[in-house]
């Protein structure tokens, strides 16, 4: 699979469940699979120097047991050097508005939204969202991200507007290009 | 982010998730509770005996609990955050896989070590109420207890890489009955009550791996066969072995292995897939 992104593109990948979608972003940010010959800002996979360009927002419920939803993004923002006045700005970006909540107590949306303030820490050149639900803010956040000249990634089975904003998109099927 | 700083926010992060937890609660109550029936106990008696049993009592609790606690939290360093995107959202800050690692480590070791500092201060607290005085051999034990613990620990974290959370809490277990009984079998080399053939097998392993540190107080409550059932009087072949207490050289030797076990967790994680 041959995939070239540059800054202020955006692209991103469909398929059905199981396709390999959030496989293909694991391998970009390095935390798993083959990197084969991948580069990341000139680098491998997964060095540090890349991933503090990165804007991650993983899958589902990314958060452990026990920790409040806004201390988890606060300590995103806190690894990548930035304050807590930086986490409560993403928040409010992602629209996301129960940091006080634990974890497991979250909404499906409002999980979506913790995971997508974790990517708007900062002013990442490179945002990598793994099936980020399409709320007003999603849309918003790519568009800034585009605008200033950044590369979004995005994979998701249903992505409806988001190809639109987004412009090219891949589809998978058993892991490789359909 | 320096390491140390990256070490610093993961740990404190992980040391509050986990005190949040209700296990946590349950386990310092329970263990609690087991040290005030045991003062119940040991306050109706008069002497040694009183000593003796208020002793008994909180040994067994540091050892029973210590072990179920030590071993949740070591198994639960890596697999299910790995797997479930925690670990993943750490990494991708540009935190290495090994701080990340090493800090959710040290979280748990803090978590530890307050588990073991509310129970000690009950126990001498309560020694206190009943007459016996500022117990410092307990206290002692304690932070023998705390250093058998860590070989637990992080032997269960190390595991906790490629094993599941059950798998990897009876490795540490087994670790700890391997390192204990490499001590008493080498006190009973030294007394010559096993066969030569395996004295040297015994010496050997003994002076590899990780040992488990007795404290003089245990020592001589199993001398006396009043340590109850966490440290039972050893007998090998129907002879009575004296366990020595261990020197400062055993607990740096023991301190020192889970130094490396703790840093084999965080080479180990290097290839791990995350979620």
């Amino acid at each position: 699979m041959d995939i070239d992104l540059a800054p202020g593109q955006g692209l991103v990948v469909t398929g059905g469940r199981g396709s390999g979608k959030s496989s293909l972003l694991r391998a970009v940010m390095g935390l798993a699979g083959p990197g084969g010959d991948t580069t990341v800002f000139g680098a491998r996979p997964g060095s540090p120097d890349a991933l503090r360009r990165i804007g991650w927002a993983p899958q589902s419920w990314p958060f452990t047991y026990g920790v409040r939803t806004g201390e988890a993004i606060r300590m995103v923002a806190a690894l990548k050097g930035y304050g807590p006045e930086e986490a409560a700005r993403a928040m409010d970006e992602a629209g996301f508005t129960a940091p006080a909540k634990f974890a497991p107590l979250l909404e499906i949306e409002e999980a979506r939204q913790a995971s997508l303030a974790c990517a708007l820490i900062g002013t990442p050149d490179l945002l990598v969202l793994d099936d980020p639900w399409e709320f007003t803010q999603t849309d918003t956040a790519i568009h800034r991200a585009l605008d200033r000249g950044a590369a979004v990634l995005v994979a998701s089975s249903e992505p409806g507007g988001l190809l639109g904003i987004l412009g090219v998109s891949i589809t998978l099927k058993d892991g490789r290009r359909a | 982010m320096s390491p140390t700083s990256a070490l610093s926010i993961i740990s404190s992060v992980e040391f509050r998730a986990i005190i949040r937890r209700r296990w946590f609660l349950i386990s310092i109550a329970v263990g609690a509770a087991l040290i005030v029936t045991g003062t119940i106990f040991a306050g109706g008696r008069d002497g040694i005996p009183r000593f003796d049993a208020l002793r008994a009592w909180t040994l067994a609790v540091e050892v029973i609990g210590g072990l179920v606690v030590s071993a949740c939290l070591g198994a639960s360093v890596a697999n299910r955050d790995a797997d479930g995107g925690w670990f993943g959202l750490q990494v991708a800050t540009g935190t290495t896989r090994a701080v990340v690692t090493l800090g959710r480590v040290l979280g748990r070791v803090l978590v530890l070590v307050a588990i073991f500092a509310v129970w000690m201060a009950l126990a001498w607290l309560c020694g206190v109420l009943i007459g016996n005085g500022s117990d410092w051999p307990l206290i002692v034990t304690g932070f023998a207890g705390i250093g058998n613990m860590l070989v637990v620990l992080t032997v269960a974290a190390l595991c906790s890489v490629a094993l599941g959370p059950v798998s990897s809490g009876v490795m540490g277990v087994l670790a700890y009955i391997v390192s204990l009984a490499l001590v008493n079998m080498s006190s009973a080399a030294e007394a010559d009550v096993i066969g030569t053939s395996w004295s040297g097998l015994i010496s050997s392993l003994y002076f590899i791996f990780p040992r488990g540190i007795v404290s003089p107080l245990v020592a001589d409550l199993q001398a006396r066969d009043v340590a109850g059932l966490a440290a039972p009087r050893v007998e090998v072949n129907g002879n009575i072995v004296f366990i020595q207490p261990a020197s400062w050289a055993t607990v740096i030797w023991t301190l020192g292995w889970c130094a490396l076990l703790a840093l084999a967790a965080a080479g180990a994680m290097r290839r791990r897939a995350l979620s």
